[in-house]
């Protein structure tokens, strides 16, 4: 899951990057508004959700909402600001984004605001993601086979997930490593087939099908 | 407490009394003597109409309780009957007398030598006595004092009852006078007392009478000022209250990811981040204090400090980056010069502009302190070698909270705001210039030299 973060405090930027990659999201995170314009724009793969704060050198935060929905851009914003003032929080939410935190916020929170925001996108009403026996929930960073517990690693979490939150859909290797990885990580050439490899070994070789040529799609396990 | 009505009503009504008293005395007085002059003359009028009378026709009085065998006498008056005459012979047979003779037991005495008025007492009080007497008669034409005093009280009464009458009607007046035109004062009073405390409005002066105007005008005057101080604390408070809200946020999330980390060094990388987080908000709540404090310090500046022992304390306190070559102090003038404030807000000032400078410098590279004097006044630069501001911003960053844009150091945007509200206080100026030798800023600071 890659999430863009605008933000220009370098104390609150590192600790929502270490937080949000501690749950298995991929942060990318720019400091001001101008890059994180240009971020959002020209994402190869859009981002699955854009934290933006309101308050940023060089294009405001809601300045660069503006541009965005107004290029089409549909990826999911929440803004955060120390505005609380009634207006500004319709402004902003007017202005296209889809939700809004006011600081001081907690992180629970924000990572809550989050799911609740990937399950609006996806029409989903709960965060649980099943596919058949498979249970993913990414509240508790919990899998369940035939409802037992199986142990995963972040990284076979973040695919495993990528995969049942997009099922029938073929991911090619690109897409895969886009949401898995962030601008800053060196990713090794065969990374990804590590990864299916071991989860093939946990969950049976048919939780992840392989389309010769063109990716890879969530499987049925029985 | 001092009531002007109360006063006013006082001493008006004692004036007034006093009016009153003085009036009563002279009226008495006037009456007394115009009563007396009045009666003096009736009773000269009355000899000489006697006087004029032929009595030798006349049998002698036998008797003074038989006056009726003389023929009436054609006096008419408006105290006949208090008049008492007797006319005598030369030879004292009394020829005529009044009816009202018989009032004295025995009749009037025969007069004695004196002549015109005098007083005489018959036994049944004074009389008043006026004595005629021509070569063949004696005429006496006398008054009871009582009588006298009677008629002068009346006339006394008479033109004092009038006086007496208004006296009450005047001290009501003057006290609904008075209650009416220190009504707008009460009016005024009330809608004070009656106005919420966060209100600032004027309170009306068009009523107000010529006298009250200018104080009422002067509260006013003091309500704006009031108010704009009232105004620039709640915008300190908002100001400071949103400030926090960053690094309140930060030691947040901060503390939130302190459970998280993969391993040992992730771990203390984390607690070293709330670290900086926890000092970046008290270095704030300590510079909000600071000017906090400096910004309500208000009256003379009655201190004074040697500019030379401040710069040395501020090296003293940076002698570790000195000795690294970050600071250096340069004192152009080794003669004492004195500025006004004490050392406290001259290490503040030079602290603010040191640690800025340090703060936005390259490491290694030196920041330097230069004082000199010139024209009376000390002038104090901080030079740095960071990459200066854009022009647009070298008078904004002096704005509380103003921060940089894209400043990403922990500065608080309180330093700057510090430094000129406390160099303002002291009749100085402080402003910054990008170096023109190469990239870097300097602060200047000019205070007047005492």
């Amino acid at each position: 899951m890659r999430l863009l973060l605008v933000e220009d405090d370098q104390m609150i930027g590192a600790s929502l990057v270490r937080g949000l990659r501690d749950d298995g999201y991929v942060v990318d995170w720019v400091k001001d508004g101008a890059a994180g314009l240009t971020a959002i724009q020209d994402a190869a793969t859009p981002y699955a959700i854009a934290v933006l704060d309101w308050n940023l050198p060089r294009k405001d935060g809601l300045s660069v909402l503006k541009s965005a929905r107004g290029a089409g851009n549909t990826v999911p914003v929440l803004m955060i600001t120390a505005r609380d003032e009634l207006a500004d929080r319709v402004s902003g939410l007017d202005s296209g984004a889809d939700d809004y935190l006011v600081k001081p916020f907690e992180l629970a929170e924000l990572k809550a605001r989050l799911r609740s925001l990937l399950r609006r996108r996806d029409g989903r009403v709960s965060s649980m993601l099943i596919h058949g026996s498979i249970v993913l929930d990414p509240v508790t960073h919990t899998v369940k086979l035939h409802d037992a517990a199986v142990a995963v690693t972040p990284r076979e979490f973040a695919l495993l997930r990528v995969l049942m939150e997009r099922p029938g859909a073929v991911l090619s290797r690109a897409q895969i490593e886009e949401h898995l990885y962030g601008w800053d990580t060196e990713v090794q050439s065969n990374a990804i087939e590590f990864t299916i490899h071991s989860l093939r070994r946990k969950f049976g070789n048919a939780v992840i099908e392989n389309v010769r040529g063109v990716g890879w799609r969530i499987g049925l396990v029985s | 407490m001092k009531s002007l009505r109360r006063g006013l009503t006082t001493w008006l009504c004692v004036a007034v009394a006093g009016v009153g008293a003085l009036c009563v005395a002279v009226g008495n007085w006037q009456a007394h003597r115009e009563t007396q002059s009045q009666l003096d003359y009736q009773m000269e009028q009355v000899a000489r109409i006697l006087a004029a009378q032929d009595f030798s026709a006349r049998q002698p009085q036998a008797s003074v309780d038989e006056p009726d065998i003389l023929p009436r006498v054609n006096i008419t008056h408006d105290n006949e009957d208090d008049l008492i005459v007797v006319v005598r012979e030369a030879g004292g047979q009394v020829v005529y007398a009044s009816k009202s003779n018989r009032h004295i037991p025995g009749g009037m005495l025969p007069a004695e030598a004196q002549l015109g008025f005098h007083i005489r007492d018959f036994g049944t009080g004074p009389f008043r006595v006026f004595n005629a007497q021509s070569n063949v008669l004696s005429i006496e034409v006398a008054m009871s004092m009582d009588v006298i005093s009677e008629v002068e009280g009346g006339v006394a009464l008479a033109t004092l009852l009038p006086i007496l009458l208004l006296l009450p009607v005047l001290a009501l007046v003057i006290g609904l006078v008075i209650r009416r035109h220190l009504a707008p004062l009460d009016a005024a009073a009330t809608a004070l007392a009656q106005r919420p405390a966060a209100s600032f409005e004027d309170l009306p002066v068009e009523n107000l009478p010529a006298e009250v105007r200018p104080l009422v005008e002067e509260i006013n005057r003091l309500m704006r000022r009031l108010e704009a101080t009232v105004l620039r604390e709640k915008q300190f408070v908002t100001d400071a209250a949103h400030a926090l809200r960053t690094p309140l946020t930060a030691l947040q999330l901060q503390v939130d990811v302190l459970d998280g980390g993969q391993d040992a060094q992730d771990k203390a990388a984390r607690l070293a981040e709330l670290r900086t987080g926890l000092r970046r908000i008290i270095r704030m709540s300590e510079q909000l204090l600071s000017l906090a404090r400096n910004e309500s310090a208000a009256g003379p500046i009655a201190e004074k400090s040697d500019l030379r022992r401040s710069l040395d304390e501020v090296s003293q306190l940076y002698a570790d980056a000195a000795r690294a070559g970050e600071v250096r102090v340069q004192v152009e003038s080794e003669a004492p010069v004195f500025v006004p404030g004490n050392s406290r807000q001259l290490g503040l000032i030079l602290g603010n502009l040191v640690e800025n400078a340090i703060r936005y410098s390259p490491a290694g590279r030196p920041v330097s302190i230069r004082s000199s004097v010139a024209g009376g006044r000390a002038r104090i630069e901080v030079w740095d070698e960071g990459v200066g501001l854009p022009p647009s911003e070298l008078e904004r960053v002096f704005e509380r909270f103003y921060r940089v844009p894209g400043d990403t150091s922990n500065g608080t945007g309180l330093g700057l705001s510090t430094v000129d509200t406390i160099v303002r206080q002291l009749g100085g100026s402080v402003w910054l210039e990008n170096r023109t030798d190469t990239s870097g800023l300097v602060a200047i600071v000019t205070l007047p030299a005492v």
